[in-house]
């Protein structure tokens, strides 16, 4: 107990110390604890709302009633959940859009969900849904209440229906109902009508942890296809694989990489600042040494104060942490204060131990490393000559630099002769300048991004011809290339059979295989070397791609769909960021091959890449207006300037991330750097009173702190931009599933862009204020006095 | 002699310690002629280390007026009285206090660089004076690598280096030997031949016989002299 009452004393005496690292812990664990803590809430709410609707495997065909006995037969399945879902065409004053169309039963099981109006109770009513991360917020509805509309759709049986809806009720939600962001509620006679006696989705579930769920996919497609069902796709819910959820711990490590570096500035300030605190006492450190206090003394005044500290600021840093997250979660994940109260009130925010755990043993750990350098430094004290020295006392031997005058020597040696002072100011700027520059790598990078768009792809609109009939793509795209054969102002076109998904990084969701189809592939995917495939076996692979696979031309890749596993030769690398970079182009044969078009649920098409001649509004508005006379068609279009818009925002969104980074970066360095140069102030106040009382002015003696930072710069670019270069690498990498491989630009500029320097300015320019303030509070007759 | 250089008028001098106000000097009136070897003695505690640091322009006093030539020291701001110190004074600590990073030939340059002294001259002036201490042959030494006694030595050099008219030291010979303490008040004498004023503190009246005057302070106050 005696202990830790000397330690509380001394938490209590030394403020700057005390508050500065709680401080600097505070805002670690505030910062990076939130994000974790944001990301881990978001990832179980996405995996638990998939669950609510589709449980643990969900197949997803047509299925006789007859199957529903089966699947039930099986031993560890305890429910079997069923629905009735479909795909067609909205028709909102002849523009159309692709939606699901659904009934209650499918919305029943959402567990976030907020209906405006009334579900439909009669024929012919209907209610609009939205998924929330399917649409911008705010943005005006398609359809609003009493609005009417008609529904194109074509029956499992090959049937073409119109059904006239008015909608009585709009609702939103999490869940993107059939995997569209738009749907269409109807009651259970219309979608009876449609589907028949049949369910389209079948999904099982099972005691948690009873089952591989892989295996029992397996076992659930085998029984499909023994009884000879048309089946589209299966579904595993599991929250490791789970495509949301693997998709937010992808974009949550853009922030929580560059944030969970700052961890490192803990032990330095801790050692830095408390072998500083060594060195100011090193005779009483003498003095108990030679009145025999064992080293648990020692410890107990130099190292377990810094450990008091620490679980001081990790307690508050934790307490405040899952405040903080739930912020962020409402107003800025959600961003809707409705949908979020029912999403927190029927999921709850929760903090699970493992990440208390997890974010208190690392800080601990870096408090713990930090509280031993003092703890060594102070056992290593030479008793005889720290008691007998009468003079201003220096641990070692100082080393000699001769540069400059007087005064510049004595601020070059005084660094160089506090070990862990200079470790703690190096490392804290390079910690600082490294996370910047890889902050700017990335924005140069998403800068790059838009310059191929601007200058290497010559598409100025991209149309999204979709239906969903079963129809031949290859007498699509002939339909479609005689129809814009006869607009005027198409200069130039290349069209693509819409993507197939790939596990590319054991995830479906991610890669894409596409195969040209029709017109000039330079159009939309230019090569940045090779050629284009001709034969079967044959791939383009994007830039992206071959990056983060490490392959190149000549190489061969493996892909797997639906668990067969397919052998590509790479004859060409693209530079295009389609589907954010994850690409294959193939032949179209190759395509055949590798899905199974035909069966495709849902919206399928082909994307035609324009290169316009004239006005390109006019002669997009044009191509869809000839395409969509087919009832069958919808087609959507983006220009070039949309997309670069649309990535400008997430540049945008990016950067402002960034700079909330740079901010807690800099506050945390800056908390680290002025209280490790305040509590040397205190520990050399001798020096300093000695200067003063020659007659060296104040602001030169905190000038030497900026001539130090000054100094150390230089030496501290190269480790900088190394770091920069395995951060942004980092960020790029891990990131690259949320929002595609950003490739990193690494000139060397990057280290000295604007905000770095105005982050050197402010770093500098608190230092000189803390010095100053220090050096003129110094009460020069008491210190020099003091024995 | 060349008439009144220091002088003291009712100099008053209170710290605050806690909600205490302590009187360390209570209504001192000295003078000190230009030129003269001045000490002035007294036990721990009596007032004369705070006397010494206010003529020195370190403090300023509580009550009264201090004049050093023509000048009014205690009315002067802090910063001037920076400026002013860096020019007229040197002055030589119990502790010694050299700066532990700098060789002695250094900290007497820095010395030299603050007094304004033209950077061509100041190596020089630095070596002449570590040579009028005895120490030609240990310039590059680091304080750590010097004997107390040379470490003094080494910072009678640096309060010279300025060429100061006054130099003052604080109980200079308190942590040394008896050799030692009789080198230093020598040295001390020396530079008094050479036209500066000195007034050193001690609690040590065998070092009287070397001085031309003795003033005695006890309690905050001047209690005779000789």
């Amino acid at each position: 107990m005696g202990v830790f009452k000397g330690a509380l004393r001394q938490v209590v005496r030394k403020k700057v110390e005390t508050v500065s690292i709680i401080l600097l812990i505070f805002i670690v664990i505030l910062s990076y604890g939130s994000l974790v803590i944001l990301a881990e809430n978001m990832s179980d709410h996405a995996y638990r709302q998939f669950r609510a609707v589709i449980g643990d495997v969900a197949i997803f065909g047509v299925f006789p009633n007859d199957f529903i006995p089966l699947v039930k037969d099986f031993d560890d399945i305890s429910v079997v959940k069923t629905y009735k879902v479909w795909f067609g065409d909205l028709d909102v004053n002849g523009s159309k859009y692709s939606i699901s169309l659904t009934d209650d039963r499918y919305v029943e099981p959402l567990t976030v969900f907020d209906l405006n109006g009334s579900m439909p109770n009669e024929e012919g009513e209907a209610v609009f849904y939205y998924a929330l991360t399917g649409v911008e917020p705010g943005g005006e509805l398609l359809l609003d209440i009493g609005d009417e509309a008609v529904v194109y759709v074509v029956t499992p049986d090959g049937e073409e229906r119109s059904i006239p809806i008015k909608i009585v009720g709009t609702a939103r939600g999490f869940a993107h109902l059939g995997g569209m962001s738009q749907s269409i509620i109807v009651t259970r006679d219309v979608i009876d009508d449609i589907v028949g006696d049949r369910w389209i989705v079948v999904g099982v579930y099972v005691e948690p942890g009873s089952v591989d769920l892989d295996e029992l996919a397996d076992r659930l497609e085998a029984l499909v296809d023994e009884e000879g069902y048309l089946h589209f796709f299966t579904l595993v819910n599991k929250k490791e694989t789970n495509p949301v959820v693997v998709l937010l711990e992808s974009a949550s490590t853009i922030l929580t990489i560059p944030i969970s570096i700052v961890i490192g500035l803990i032990p330095l300030l801790v050692a830095s600042a408390g072998s500083t605190t060594v060195i100011r006492e090193v005779k009483i450190i003498a003095t108990l040494k030679a009145i025999g206090s064992p080293n648990t003394w020692i410890f107990r005044y130099y190292s377990l104060p810094w450990i008091v500290r620490g679980g001081i600021g990790t307690a508050l840093g934790v307490l405040a942490a899952p405040y903080s997250a739930e912020y962020i979660y409402v107003n800025f994940i959600v961003r809707d204060s409705e949908i979020a109260d029912i999403l927190i009130s029927t999921l709850g925010f929760n903090v699970s131990n493992e990440v208390i755990l997890s974010i208190t043993t690392l800080v601990m750990g870096a408090v713990v490393i930090g509280a031993l350098i003092p703890y060594a430094i102070a056992v290593s004290v030479r008793i005889v000559s720290a008691i007998s020295s009468t003079g201003l006392y220096s641990i070692r031997t100082p080393v000699k630099l001769s540069v400059g005058g007087s005064f510049t020597r004595l601020v070059i040696r005084e660094l160089f002769t506090r070990p862990w002072k200079l470790v703690g100011i190096f490392l804290s700027i390079v910690i600082l300048w490294g996370a910047v520059t890889a902050l700017n790598m990335e924005a140069n990078g998403l800068n790059g991004i838009i310059d191929t768009y601007r200058y290497d792809l010559d598409f100025d609109v991209n149309i999204f011809v979709s239906t969903t009939s079963r129809v031949s793509i290859e007498g699509l795209s002939r339909q479609i290339s005689e129809e814009i054969s006869s607009i005027d102002g198409i200069r130039d076109y290349f069209m693509i059979d819409r993507e197939i998904f790939i596990d590319m990084f054991g995830l479906v969701e991610v890669g894409q295989v596409i195969a040209g189809l029709q017109g000039d592939p330079t159009i939309a995917f230019p090569l940045d070397r090779g050629r284009y495939p001709d034969r079967l076996g044959e791939a383009v692979i994007s830039r992206s791609l071959s990056i983060l696979k490490n392959v190149d031309i000549g190489d061969s890749i493996e892909v797997s769909i639906d668990g067969a596993i397919y052998t590509l030769e790479i004859v060409g690398i693209s530079i295009s960021r389609l589907n954010n970079g994850f690409y294959l182009l193939v032949t179209p044969e190759q395509l055949s091959i590798m899905a199974d078009i035909d069966e495709e649920l849902g919206s399928r098409g082909v994307v035609i890449y324009l290169d316009v001649e004239s006005d390109v509004e006019e002669v997009s508005e044009k191509v869809k207006m000839v395409l969509e006379e087919n009832p069958l068609l919808s087609v959507d279009y983006t220009t070039k300037d949309e997309i670069i818009d649309n990535i400008m925002f997430m540049m945008n969104f990016i950067l402002g991330l960034n700079a909330g980074i740079i901010f807690s970066l800099l506050l945390a360095s800056l908390i680290s750097l002025s209280s490790i140069y305040s509590v040397d102030s205190e520990a050399k106040s001798k020096e300093l009173a000695i200067v003063k009382a020659l007659g060296v002015p104040n602001i030169y003696s905190a000038f030497g702190g900026v001539i130090q930072l000054a100094i150390l710069i230089p030496f501290a670019a190269p480790p900088s931009l190394l770091m920069g270069m395995i951060i942004a690498d980092l960020i790029s990498r891990s990131g690259a599933t949320a929002i595609g491989y950003v490739e990193p630009m690494k000139p060397i500029s990057s280290l000295l862009s604007p905000n770095m320097i105005i982050v050197f300015l402010v770093v500098m320019g608190i230092v000189l204020i803390v010095n100053y303030v220090k050096t003129r509070r110094l009460d020069v007759i008491r210190v020099i006095q003091e024995i | 002699m060349a008439g009144t250089y220091i002088r003291t008028l009712e100099v008053w001098k209170e710290y605050r310690i806690g909600k205490v106000v302590v009187p360390a000097l209570k209504g001192v009136s000295i003078e000190i002629e230009e030129g003269e070897f001045v000490a002035i003695e007294g036990p721990s505690g009596s007032g004369k280390s705070t006397l010494l640091y206010l003529m020195g322009g370190l403090d300023k006093p509580s009550k009264g007026n201090i004049y050093v030539g023509d000048l009014e020291i205690s009315s002067l701001s802090n910063s001037q009285l920076l400026s002013w110190r860096r020019r007229n004074v040197g002055f030589i600590f119990q502790f010694f206090h050299l700066l532990p990073v700098l060789t002695a030939l250094e900290n007497v340059m820095l010395s030299a660089e603050l007094a304004g002294i033209p950077s061509s001259e100041r190596r020089e002036r630095a070596l002449e004076l570590l040579e009028f201490v005895g120490l030609g042959d240990k310039l590059d030494r680091f304080p750590s690598e010097l004997s107390g006694g040379e470490q003094q030595r080494v910072a009678i050099a640096r309060a010279l280096a300025g060429d100061p008219k006054v130099i003052l030291a604080d109980e200079p010979t308190a942590n040394l030997d008896y050799a030692n303490k009789v080198r230093i008040v020598e040295l001390l004498k020396r530079a008094n031949e050479l036209g500066k004023t000195v007034v050193f503190a001690t609690h040590d009246h065998t070092l009287a016989r070397y001085c031309d005057r003795v003033i005695n302070i006890r309690d905050g106050v001047v209690d005779g002299g000789i």
